[in-house]
C-alpha cells in the first residue's frame, strides 16, 4: 500500500488536483457530486488508511448533516412545498436537496484537499512555481507547512517544560493557566523567529535570483507523458461537455436536468475515470510489485 | 524599470478586471423608456456646461430643477431606444442615470408626506431626522399612518378586502427574467386574480397575504426586518427580487396608493383593495417610485 501516484512528475500531480477540485467545486450535478465524493473518499482512505476513515466519519459526517440542515432553515425557494415552518415560511423539497448537494460539495472539497496535502509536498510546489512566483510560492509552502510544524514544536516545548515541572499538566488551575500562557508565548516567539530565519536562509542561498538553478529529482518520462495526456483529454472532454450543457442541472425553482442520455453518461464515466485514476494506478503498481516479488 | 515589470503588469491586470466589472454590471429593463430617452436629449448640445435648466421630464411633478450635471460628456449620445437592450451601460449613461435617480423625481401620483398631518394622526416623528423610529417618512395627507404589528389587537370580527397578485411587468420584460423562471410566469401576468378575501379586525396586509398564499398553495417567502419593523416579501410564486434585472422586486398598493412603509404595518380596513405588483424598475414601471430627495 504505497502511493505510486505521488512518484509521478509534479506537473501531473498538480494538474490532477486542479482538475478534480475545480470539477467538484463547480459541477452541482448530483451524479458528478456523488462520483467526486466517492473518489475523494477512496483516495483519502488509500493514502492514510484508518486515520482518514475515522476522520471522515467523526468530523465530515456531522458537518454534512449540519450543513444540509442549515440550508432549508434559511432558504425557502422551490416549487414543491412540503410543509410550513413555524414563522410562516414554506419548507420546500428543493431547498433540502440543494442543502444536501452543497454539503456534499463542501466535504468533497475538504477531502480532496487532505489528499492534496499528502501528495503535493512543499518541495513539489516550490519546484513547480519557484521560478515563476518565487516569493509567493515560498510563502505558500511555508504557510501550508505551518500547522504541522507548529504542532511538532509545541510537543517539544511542552516536553521540555514538563522536565522542569512547568507543563500545563502540573500544579493547580491558576498555575496551569500560567504555564500554558508561557508555552504559548514561547511558541509565538519561536514561530516568528523561525519565519525570519527561513527567509534569511533562503535569501543567503540566492533563492529566486535569476539564472540560479535548483536541485530536483523529478524527471518527466514516458509514463508521465501518458498520464498527462490522459488528464488533458479527460479534463478537456468534461469541460467541453459542461460548456455544451451536458452536465446541466438546476435546483430552483424545480429540480430538472440531464440524467441518463448517452452523452451525459459518457461525461459521468469520464469524471469517474479522472477521479479514480490515482487509485487505479496505485492498485496496478501494487499488483506488479507483488508479481515481481513472488517471481523472485 | 525591468525589475518592476512584474508589478506593473499585475497592476495593469487588476485595473483591467475592475474596469471590466464596472462596465459589465448595471443590467435592468426600463433604461430606454421615455423618462430616460429625453434626459440626454436635453443636454445633448455641447454647451451643456451651463447649469442645466433641463426639467424636460414629463413624468416629474413639481420637481425643483436643481440638477446640475457638469460631468455629462458631450459624447453621451442618445442611443436609439430599443437598440441597446442587451448592452451594458456606458460610464456616461451611468452618471446621467445616477443624476436622474438621485434627483427629486418621484412617479406621477406619488405625493409628498405631510409631517403636520402625520403628527396629528399620532405618528411619532423624530424632529432631527424627520422620520419615525423605524425610518419611515411622514405619510401624505389623508392616508393611514403605520400601526406597529406588536401593538395591533386582532379581534374576531371578520371583514372583506380584495387581494390580487400580478406580474405584468415581467411579461413585458420577459427577456430580462432569469431563464430558469420563465415557465413560472403566467401568460397574462396574473398570479392571484382580484378576489374578495376575509380578514379579521386589526390584521395587516402581510397577515392577509400570508394566509391567502398558504390557502391557495402559492409559494411565498418573506423575511422579517427589525430595522423597519416589518416583513419584507422576497418572492411570490418563486419569482424573487432581482430575478428580472437588478432593480426588480415586489411592491404593494392599497386603494391605488403605494404606502411608504412595510406591509406588516399597514392595518386593513373594510373594502380595502390590496394589490401586489412586481416591478422591474424600482417602482417606476408600476407608478410607485418614491423619491425622498431634498426639498
Amino acid at each position: 500500500m504505497r502511493d505510486s501516484f505521488s512518484t509521478y512528475h509534479p506537473v501531473v500531480n498538480f494538474l490532477y488536483f486542479t482538475l478534480v477540485l475545480l470539477f467538484s467545486m463547480f459541477f452541482m450535478h448530483p451524479v458528478c457530486l456523488g462520483i467526486s465524493l466517492l473518489c475523494a473518499f477512496t483516495y483519502s482512505v488509500y493514502l492514510k488508511g484508518k486515520k482518514a476513515l475515522s476522520f471522515n466519519l467523526k468530523y465530515m459526517l456531522p458537518m454534512l448533516i449540519v450543513t444540509a440542515l442549515v440550508n432549508p432553515a434559511f432558504n425557502h425557494e422551490g416549487g414543491t412545498i412540503l410543509t410550513y415552518l413555524r414563522d410562516g415560511n414554506p419548507l420546500t423539497l428543493e431547498s433540502i436537496t440543494y442543502g444536501i448537494a452543497a454539503a456534499v460539495m463542501l466535504i468533497t472539497v475538504i477531502c480532496w484537499f487532505s489528499c492534496y496535502n499528502a501528495v503535493m509536498t512543499s518541495d513539489k510546489f516550490v519546484y513547480l512555481f519557484g521560478r515563476v512566483i518565487p516569493a509567493l510560492s515560498l510563502i505558500l509552502s511555508m504557510a501550508l507547512r505551518f500547522v504541522p510544524r507548529f504542532r511538532a514544536q509545541f510537543k517539544v516545548v511542552s516536553d521540555a517544560q514538563k522536565c522542569v515541572g512547568r507543563d500545563v499538566s502540573n500544579g493547580g488551575l491558576l498555575q496551569r493557566a500560567k504555564h500554558g500562557v508561557r508555552i504559548l508565548s514561547i511558541m509565538v516567539t519561536w514561530s516568528l523567529e523561525n519565519a525570519i530565519e527561513t527567509a534569511d536562509s533562503m535569501r543567503s542561498r540566492g533563492y529566486g535570483l535569476p539564472g540560479r538553478t535548483a536541485f530536483s529529482i523529478y524527471r518527466f518520462d514516458r509514463r508521465d507523458k501518458s498520464a498527462l495526456l490522459f488528464l488533458l483529454f479527460c479534463g478537456g472532454y468534461i469541460l467541453a461537455g459542461a460548456a455544451l450543457g451536458g452536465l446541466y442541472y438546476r435546483y430552483f425553482p424545480t429540480m430538472k436536468g440531464v440524467w441518463l442520455d448517452p452523452y451525459p453518461v459518457s461525461l459521468y464515466l469520464c469524471c469517474l475515470a479522472l477521479g479514480i485514476a490515482p487509485v487505479a494506478i496505485n492498485i496496478k503498481e501494487d499488483r506488479k510489485w507483488k508479481a515481481i516479488q513472488s517471481g523472485i | 524599470m525591468k525589475q518592476y515589470k512584474g508589478k506593473i503588469i499585475t497592476a495593469a491586470v487588476i485595473i483591467c478586471v475592475l474596469a471590466a466589472a464596472y462596465f459589465w454590471g448595471g443590467n435592468y429593463p426600463g433604461r430606454d423608456v421615455s423618462y430616460r430617452a429625453d434626459a440626454p436629449a436635453a443636454t445633448a448640445p455641447e454647451t451643456s456646461t451651463a447649469p442645466a435648466d433641463a426639467s424636460g421630464n414629463p413624468s416629474e411633478q413639481a420637481a425643483p430643477a436643481a440638477e446640475p450635471a457638469p460631468e455629462q460628456s458631450p459624447a453621451a449620445d442618445p442611443a436609439p431606444p430599443g437598440s441597446d437592450k442587451g448592452r451594458s451601460l456606458t460610464a456616461e449613461e451611468k452618471l446621467e442615470l445616477a443624476a436622474s435617480l438621485g434627483g427629486d423625481v418621484s412617479s406621477e401620483g406619488v405625493e409628498k408626506g405631510s409631517a403636520e398631518y402625520s403628527g396629528q394622526q399620532g405618528m411619532d416623528i423624530d424632529k432631527s431626522t424627520g422620520k419615525d423610529k423605524y425610518l419611515t417618512d411622514p405619510v401624505p395627507k389623508g392616508k393611514p399612518i403605520p400601526v406597529e404589528p406588536q401593538n395591533a389587537v386582532i379581534k374576531d370580527t371578520a371583514y372583506t378586502c380584495t387581494l390580487s397578485v400580478r406580474c405584468d411587468t415581467i411579461v413585458k420584460n420577459i427577456k430580462w427574467l432569469d431563464r430558469e423562471k420563465v415557465e413560472l410566469v403566467p401568460g397574462d401576468g396574473v398570479i392571484f386574480p382580484a378576489t374578495p378575501v376575509i380578514f379579521y379586525e386589526g390584521e395587516s396586509v402581510f397577515n392577509v397575504l400570508l394566509r391567502e398564499m398558504k390557502k391557495n398553495k402559492i409559494h411565498m417567502e418573506f423575511e422579517n426586518t427589525p430595522m423597519y419593523n416589518s416583513a419584507y416579501i422576497e418572492g411570490i410564486n418563486n419569482l424573487y427580487e432581482f430575478d428580472c434585472g437588478e432593480l426588480s422586486g415586489w411592491m404593494y398598493k392599497v386603494n391605488g396608493w403605494f404606502p411608504n412603509y412595510g406591509c406588516s404595518r399597514y392595518q386593513l380596513k373594510e373594502n380595502d383593495v390590496v394589490e401586489w405588483v412586481y416591478t422591474c424598475d424600482l417602482g417606476r414601471d408600476v407608478g410607485g417610485y418614491y423619491s425622498v430627495g431634498g426639498e
